[in-house]
């Protein structure tokens, strides 16, 4: 897209240029209300050319003759004093517009909306709008995902701005952003919300839950009390402590004193999971869930649930965000998405990370207080977890291609199947998960399922091993979160693999033993030399098990 | 050996440097996976418009597949040579690709095809004139870019030649054969910036992205015909091989 840079100085320059029918049409496209400072810049869009109506037109003959438009990257400099007018109230705005961007940005073509209405409520006041992507330095950077790596970024010869333009690839299929587009915001005080929620749960928490669940609602009452706290919240919570639960009050109360809540997560997996459990806890709350695919992708909630990567489309928009796993694969590696909780959320605003395995960097400033912090050691069934056992395993790899199964995995394995057990094996790679499945289908009789993330028939597998009907499931590390299955026993072969770090090891260890009815269970590591990793996840597992201990 | 990114799915692969590499365009721009589900057309089974030779199409002997035989009933084609290849097969994987090219607008994806595209013009025969399938304004204003003109982006003299007239509003990959092909008669027309006389007995290559039905090529290679071109051929980056439009 192409605009005006307008000063007023220069308005008023073109209005002594006028007729008397253009100064009429002229006067329509300004912003209703002027800046006090008449060097302030303002922007007009040179509307494309099948959008262009008669009311226009003469206005726009004017400034193609006096003025000539640029793309928005151009004018940069020009536009850290932008001048947008402040709401105007006597303007019957757009109330669906509205929805649309509010607490977001958003480019043109994700607003419905003809650009001249879009346009009119940028002069009265009700939206502004910003970069897509700017220069910085030598580069750019996309302002949506923050992406400035040259090799995600590509220049192309644009039709709208008739010039070359720079767009992002990281962002690409959220809708492409390119440097001659603006990102618009709904501009206008937020309405105070009279909608009451109330808390439809009614379960009893552990006391383990019950006391992080205090602490989370005394931290929100002390921050948006206005209390100079660390705006950051660490719950440290145990594999199956039943964290969702623990949330609840602290939401009830965030919800209470009209905040907007956001709970974030790096899987579409869970938000679909946590949907049908947040909705039936806030029953009179507006809850929406983010995911890509999702349906309502633009209506605005009073809680919303969603993937990080869906977050990159709000600004400035929640009180308090949870983010749940925060140390899942990919929030600690994908810089986009740690951007992007950045940008969802308020300037004064409260992140509470929820984890059973905060990196090193998070555990330092929780136990040195830099964050407030609060542990959950045990599960809401008030066993302590699994502590994982060490088996040799010899050089299984080598065993793996003459065609064996290490005889310790194997004898382990039998038992299991004696005691009509179910096993999630984990591997180190693709290629070893299917060598295994193939020498385990010629050796057992159980029935024996391999899977990995790129599996198309992931989800039916899973499911297939939920019903009971697959016995053992041997699989790379993708199952290490969230899939529980009652009375499941655990065996890593490779556990000694650069893959399994402490904390994937701690996550694989807390499958086992979920429900309340089988709270034990084995989980051992076979391995070929043991690594500082696994002696790390065992050191943890037995830590959390001596803080529940002393806390009962 | 060096790293790059993958053009299609940006992660990171290492390629050792040869001279394939220097010379070949699509090589070294996909990772080996991704590559590897791209389907080169190798051999023809319609001299016309370049059926790639895969599945039971029914051999006519004229080494002209039934579609092209229909086509000959009908004027401008009783008289006047088509000719039309494409670089790939129309599969599953290349559809996402170009789908992610022109509807998401992911632009340097055509980098994949534009030096390939030259090349195989040039295994056809001398031309005159390279032009492309142009969009309608609206569309192009949408899309930001025309598919076409870009995947063109390394011939030497394109011109702009045609427009679109009749009113195709709707998308064409939502219609059926049929509707394609009554809609899209008489679809383009002379620029007005164009002098008639300037294409007179001239050879002129079309470019557009995907063959689905020849029905867009043909249409406009009719216009270009009406003009006095001497002959009109084209390319694409990919040919649909679905079942040779019988119902």
């Amino acid at each position: 897209m192409l605009f005006y840079p307008l000063s007023f100085h220069k308005v008023r320059e073109l209005l002594s240029l006028c007729s008397y029918t253009q100064k009429e049409a002229f006067l329509q496209v300004l912003p209703y209300e002027h800046p006090q400072n008449a060097s302030q810049l303002w922007l007009l869009p040179q509307l494309p050319r099948h959008e262009k109506d008669e009311t226009y037109s003469a206005a726009y003959q004017l400034l193609d003759h006096t003025i000539e438009p640029k793309p928005l990257i151009h004018l940069q400099n020009d536009l850290k004093q932008i001048y947008f007018p402040p709401p105007n109230y006597l303007y019957p705005y757009n109330e669906e517009l509205k929805s649309f961007a509010q607490h977001r940005r958003l480019l043109l073509d994700e607003l419905p909306f003809s650009i001249k209405e879009i346009y009119d409520h940028v002069k009265n006041g009700f939206l502004t709008y910003q970069h897509g992507i700017i220069q910085k330095g030598k580069g750019y950077e996309c302002q949506r995902c923050g992406n400035s790596d040259s090799s995600l970024l590509a220049t192309f010869s644009c039709y709208r701005c008739k010039g070359s333009c720079v767009y992002c690839r990281s962002c690409l299929m959220m809708g492409r952003i390119s440097s001659c587009t603006p990102l618009l915001t709904w501009n206008d005080v937020e309405n105070v919300n009279e909608t009451s929620h109330e808390l439809g749960w009614e379960g009893t928490l552990s006391p383990y839950q019950e006391k992080a669940s205090e602490k989370l609602c005394d931290t929100i009452e002390d921050f948006f009390a206005g209390k100079n706290t660390s705006s950051f919240f660490l719950i440290w919570a145990v594999c199956g402590a039943g964290k969702t639960e623990m949330l609840f009050h602290g939401i009830a109360l965030a919800l209470q004193k009209n905040l907007r809540v956001l709970i974030a997560t790096p899987r579409t997996d869970v938000v679909l999971e946590l949907e049908p459990r947040i909705k039936s806890a806030f029953p009179k709350t507006k809850v929406i869930a983010l995911y890509g695919g999702a349906e309502d992708r633009f209506t605005n909630g009073e809680l919303v649930i969603s993937t990080t990567h869906q977050l990159l489309r709000f600004h400035k928009a929640f009180d308090l965000v949870i983010i749940d796993e925060v140390d899942a694969f990919p929030f600690t590696v994908d810089k986009k998405l740690r951007y992007a909780v950045s940008q969802a959320k308020k300037e004064r605003s409260l992140t509470v990370f929820v984890s059973a395995t905060p990196d090193e960097k998070m555990k330092w400033e929780a136990k040195t207080k830099a964050i407030l912090s609060v542990k959950v050691a045990r599960r809401y069934h008030k066993h302590p977890l699994p502590v994982p056992k060490f088996q040799w395993a010899g050089q299984w790899d080598k065993t793996l291609q003459k065609r064996r199964i290490p005889s310790t995995l194997f004898r382990w394995l039998l038992q299991q199947m004696d005691r009509e057990k179910q096993v999630f094996l984990f591997v180190p790679s693709v290629k070893v998960m299917e060598q295994v499945v193939v020498i385990l289908r010629d050796e057992l009789d159980s029935v024996v399922e391999g899977v990995h993330a790129g599996d198309e028939d992931r989800r039916e597998k899973v499911m297939e091993f939920r019903k009971g009907n697959t016995r053992i499931l041997v699989t790379t590390t993708i199952l290490e979160r969230g899939v529980t299955v009652k009375g499941v026993q655990v065996a890593v072969l490779g556990a000694e693999d650069r893959i399994f770090t402490e904390s994937a090891l701690v996550q694989i260890a807390g499958r086992v033993g979920r429900s309340p009815e089988e709270p034990t269970g084995d989980v051992v590591f076979f391995h070929y030399g043991k690594t500082k990793e696994m002696v790390q996840a065992v050191k943890h597992v037995k830590m959390m098990n001596d803080l529940g201990e002393r806390e009962v | 050996m060096s790293e790059q990114r993958c053009l299609w799915c940006l992660e990171h692969f290492a390629v050792a440097f040869s001279w394939s590499w220097v010379v070949g365009g699509g090589t070294g721009k996909l990772c080996n996976e991704c590559n590897s589900k791209m389907e080169k057309i190798t051999s023809v089974i319609c001299k016309e418009c370049g059926r790639p030779n895969i599945g039971n199409v029914k051999m006519t002997g004229e080494a002209q597949c039934s579609d092209c035989m229909r086509w000959s009933a009908i004027p401008p084609w009783s008289s006047q040579p088509f000719l039309h290849r494409a670089l790939y097969i129309y599969n599953p994987f290349i559809q996402e690709f170009i789908a992610r090219y022109k509807y998401r607008g992911d632009v340097e994806l055509a980098t994949l095809f534009v030096d390939d595209l030259v090349s195989l013009a040039r295994e056809m025969g001398g031309f005159d004139i390279v032009t492309t399938i142009p969009l309608r304004e609206k569309r192009e204003w949408e899309r930001g870019f025309n598919q076409a003109d870009v995947l063109a982006g390394k011939f030497r003299m394109v011109e702009p030649l045609l427009n679109r007239v009749k009113n195709s509003e709707d998308k064409q990959s939502k219609r059926t054969r049929e509707d394609r092909l009554a809609a899209l008669s008489g679809a383009f027309a002379l620029r007005e910036d164009v002098e008639r006389s300037s294409l007179v007995g001239k050879r002129i290559l079309l470019v557009d992205d995907i063959y689905t039905t020849g029905a867009t090529l043909r249409s406009a290679g009719a216009t270009l015909y009406s003009m006095g071109a001497k002959s009109v051929a084209a390319v694409s980056v990919a040919r649909s091989i679905g079942a040779s439009g019988e119902k």
